[in-house]
């Protein structure tokens, strides 16, 4: 009764061997299976994008989120989405900065909307309510603007600030 | 320093993130962070935007159209909070409203609306009549929802919209007239009774998700069994957030449509799992696919959150299939629900493989009606109370014919199903008809169990194998047994592996042996049975036509437990198999076995592994080679017959054409070169391999088997010791300390 499972290939060469159904969840290995007709017993599909520790990663989402419902399509009630990350997918994204884009970065290439979403959220709440100093240390930015520019976007925020 | 990933990712998923940011944020700080984040922001198209009706709010729609492009906004929530606070209706004056009005919102596709009184509402809606609406959200300040539902219906003919949120605010049939298909996909309401409902369902063809907060039923209009007729429906989920009624009202709800595959409740009350448990299912099983459902209290703990795996309800409710193998696939008690409702539904499945999960004891009663021929509940959790459940289905029951309850000694003790569960099997097997494999092995059962359980194997007629390996019942129980099989006229396999059972427990079985004339099969090994119990044993054996194999592996059996056997061995005219591995039998002991065995012309097998054999041994196993000619296999691995007893061994068989394999390897002092040449003279010389089924190495980590690990231990560095390495537990820890 196993599902199916196919081969996926890192860029670094490791092949990872997964259910179809939860594979699928990536739209683009979903076009490739369906539209290219590619084999799923014997064929390697080569991921050049995803390295292996990421892969893994994504693997493991995946397999979590396996029977979670079609996602809606955009919602345009979007103040209902901003926190609602689930308690596993927040452990699950415990890692560090340069994980979290990488995954973000995969999940784009790999179309699996889920994940590009409880990913982006995640970087969006370590955005929200920050003072731009505060942004510039969380994610290490250099403030590139000269001072007379700074004081030309402040002015032009003051319609909105605080009175 | 190298650039932070932030600013180095695609711009598209950067505006993905800003997507889930607030407006303010976006504009005023992520703008000034740096260039690259400044250009991100000017070219982001998508504001969510939030403004206030108060004129001396920070951010009202007038400020903010100033400073953002209104086609950036394609969302917009517009707050009534202040006037709210001030209960004033003044406030909205029309030059409020005038600023909407003179923005051109051509991309606003959401409108968000909070706290609205009536008036502010209706200007709102007008102003923005011009913009691409396809949700519009709408809480109210207003008790009474008439004029809201009048000013709410001139607007949804305004646009063509596809979700409305129209949260707290009660359905009012009398107001709702939706425009002929209409094409809402989603809508939210507060309180919403059941005619009211079905309303929805009819004006609402295209309608797919469904919240409300809570859902009524008159009981006097509508009986609880009504099931209302089929509408047509794509209606995929229902979220009700207060709910409130009985389950068995989930009927009414579910009834009419087909399409749902997600329901959740959010209760009031406290829940009890066990209710949902039963009714959830059958409500479902109208709809096209298993739903997932999601139950929980108000405190928004889930009670019961489920998902049916994919591939378990389709292979139920495949009526190819004949047998499912769903072992190992972390199976809970609400998962079995939905086996048992498509095992309902199948006539084809007949063998269904669950061990290696975790069943507890609500799952074990979902599948006690299932009408399978075989059932593997191996190493789950039922416990005593999932073994009750089986065993009232089990009386009347007439299709199952193998259930495996057995466990390992690894699992918690808990789990098992103890004294009180055989005590549910015993009672069963007096009435069951049909089952005749049962498995129940390391379940913690002691002598009062065994005393159930023998009650009812002396008045069942159906059971043929018992496997009962590993339940402590000492001499007490195995008594109970041992009366058992004398009346007992169908068992003929039964394992008493690792059962503590010694001298008196082995004369009890004697007793039986003499009476009973059904049993083939009987199992003794790893007990303390000792010589003085074997001499019972073979005493029985001398009168016994039925048995035909014995095992007493690990019996502490030395030379005179093995003269007695030989005794028995020139009487007994049936035991065709006898396995004496891991005994003190010595060459001494192997004597008497091996004159026995010139005149014995039954047994075809043996087994004396491990019995501390020398060379001397051999030659009296040579000796009987030449003699007897109904032997098929012999084994005599790990003895100490060394070259010489091997050649012995090997020469014998020059004289033997009855035997089909000889095992002598691994043994001490030969060389692989002696064991090549011995394999390549004759083909039948082999090394270790199973030949008797059930041959396991003694699992008990600790205690009674210290000098089981004394002679392993000799054996050190030799695989092949390890008679059947499946049954081998690799984790056990070496009591003796060293290694």
């Amino acid at each position: 009764m196993a599902g199916n499972k196919i081969k996926l290939q890192s860029n670094d060469g490791d092949t990872f061997d997964v259910d179809v159904e939860i594979a699928k969840q990536s739209a683009t290995i979903k076009t490739m299976l369906e539209d290219l007709g590619m084999s799923e017993e014997d064929d390697v599909i080569p991921l050049p994008n995803v390295n292996s520790a990421i892969l893994k990663k994504v693997i493991q989402w995946a397999t979590h989120h396996k029977d979670d419902p079609p996602p809606p399509e955009d919602d345009e009630n979007r103040e209902k989405n901003l926190s609602d990350i689930s308690s596993w997918d927040q452990d699950f994204l415990k890692v560090d900065q340069g994980t979290l884009f990488e995954l973000i970065l995969a999940a784009n290439y790999l179309d699996i909307k889920g994940l590009l979403d409880v990913t982006c959220k995640t970087v969006a709440n370590m955005i929200k309510g920050r003072t731009p100093e505060e942004i510039r240390r969380q994610f290490n930015i250099k403030n590139d603007f000269t001072p007379q520019e700074e004081e030309q976007i402040k002015k032009e925020n003051e319609w909105c600030e605080e009175k | 320093m190298e650039n932070s990933p932030l600013i180095t990712i695609p711009p598209e998923l950067i505006h993905h993130i800003f997507d889930y940011c607030d407006f303010r944020t976006i504009l005023l700080n992520v703008r000034r962070v740096c260039k690259i984040l400044y250009a991100m922001v000017d070219s982001y198209d998508r504001f969510a935007v939030t403004v206030s009706l108060y004129a001396n709010s920070t951010c009202t729609m007038k400020s903010v159209s100033q400073n953002l492009q209104s086609e950036k906004i394609i969302s917009l929530t517009v707050c009534d909070y202040k006037s709210y606070n001030h209960s004033s209706h003044d406030i909205g004056t029309k030059s409020i409203f005038s600023s909407f009005n003179s923005t051109q919102f051509t991309r606003l596709r959401s409108l968000n609306l909070k706290n609205m009184w009536d008036n502010h509402l209706e200007c709102l809606l007008q102003s923005l009549s011009d913009a691409p609406l396809i949700s519009l959200s709408i809480t109210t300040c207003e008790k009474n929802y008439d004029v809201t539902w009048l000013i709410f219906l001139q607007a949804i003919t305004r646009w063509n919209l596809q979700k409305l949120y129209m949260s707290f605010i009660d359905y009012l049939e009398e107001h709702a007239s939706w425009p002929e298909q209409y094409s809402l996909e989603h809508l939210t309401i507060g309180r919403c009774a059941y005619n009211k409902y079905l309303h929805i369902l009819h004006q609402l063809p295209k309608l797919r998700t469904l919240v409300m907060q809570n859902f009524m039923i008159n009981e006097k209009k509508i009986p609880v069994t009504s099931c209302a007729p089929t509408i047509h429906s794509s209606l995929e989920s229902i979220t009700i957030e207060c709910y409130s009624l009985a389950s068995e009202h989930l009927e009414s709800l579910l009834s009419p449509i087909h399409s749902l595959y997600h329901l959740k409740l959010i209760s009031t009350f406290e829940l009890s799992n066990e209710i949902w448990l039963y009714t959830v299912p059958n409500v479902m099983i109208g709809q096209k696919t298993p739903p997932r459902f999601e139950i929980s209290s108000i405190d928004v703990i889930p009670r019961l959150t489920e998902r049916p795996p994919n591939k378990m309800i389709r292979g139920v409710l495949d009526q190819t299939l004949t047998t499912l193998d769903l072992s190992q696939e972390d199976i809970g008690d609400a998962h079995t629900q939905y086996l048992a409702i498509g095992l309902r539904n199948n006539t084809t499945l007949t063998t269904m493989n669950l061990s290696r999960n975790q069943i507890m004891y609500v799952g074990a009663q979902h599948l006690a009606d299932a009408t399978l021929a075989i059932l593997d509940l191996s190493c789950n959790q039922i416990g005593a109370v999932g073994v009750q459940h089986l065993s009232e289905a089990l009386r009347t029951n007439n299709s199952l014919t193998v259930l495996d309850l057995g466990s390992t000694w690894l699992r918690n003790k808990n789990d098992k199903i103890g004294d009180i569960g055989a005590q549910y099997l015993g009672s069963a097997l007096q009435d069951n008809k049909t089952l005749t494999v049962l498995n129940i092995d390391y379940n913690g059962i002691k002598s009062t169990g065994a005393q159930h359980l023998a009650a009812g194997l002396r008045h069942n007629m159906a059971l043929t194998e018992l496997n009962f390996d590993g339940n402590p019942i000492g001499d007490v129980g195995i008594q109970y047994f041992a009366d058992a099989l004398m009346a007992n006229k169908t068992l003929t396999t039964f394992s008493l592996y690792w059962n503590d059972i010694g001298k008196a427990g082995a004369q009890y079985l004697a007793v039986a042996l003499k009476n009973n004339t059904t049993l083939t099969t009987l199992n003794l090994e790893s007990n303390s049975i000792g010589d003085s119990g074997v001499k019972y044993l073979a005493d029985a054996l001398c009168n016994n036509m039925t048995l035909t194999t014995l095992n007493l592996s690990n019996n502490k059996i030395e030379r005179t437990g093995a003269q007695y056997l030989a005794d028995a061995l020139i009487k007994n005219a049936t035991l065709t198999i006898l396995d004496l591995d891991t005994n003190e039998i010595m060459a001494g002991g192997a004597k008497y076995i091996t004159d026995a065995l010139r005149d014995n012309t039954t047994l075809t097998t043996l087994n004396m592994s491990n019995n501390s054999i020398d060379a001397n041994g051999a030659q009296h196993f040579a000796d009987a080679l030449r003699k007897n000619t109904t032997l098929t296999t012999l084994i005599l691995e790990s003895n100490e017959i060394e070259d010489i007893g091997a050649k012995r061994l090997a020469n014998a068989l020059r004289y033997n054409t009855t035997v089909e394999t000889l095992k002598i390897f691994p043994l001490d002092g030969i060389s692989s070169d002696a064991e090549k040449e011995l394999k390549g003279q004759d083909n039948r010389i082999k090394s270790n391999n199973p030949i008797l089924g059930s041959h396991r190495i003694p699992s008990d980590p600790i205690g009674s088997n210290t000098e089981f690990y004394r002679i392993l231990q000799e054996f050190n560095g030799s695989d092949e010791i390890l008679v059947t390495e499946s049954h081998w537990i690799p984790t056990v820890s070496d009591p003796t300390g060293s290694h």
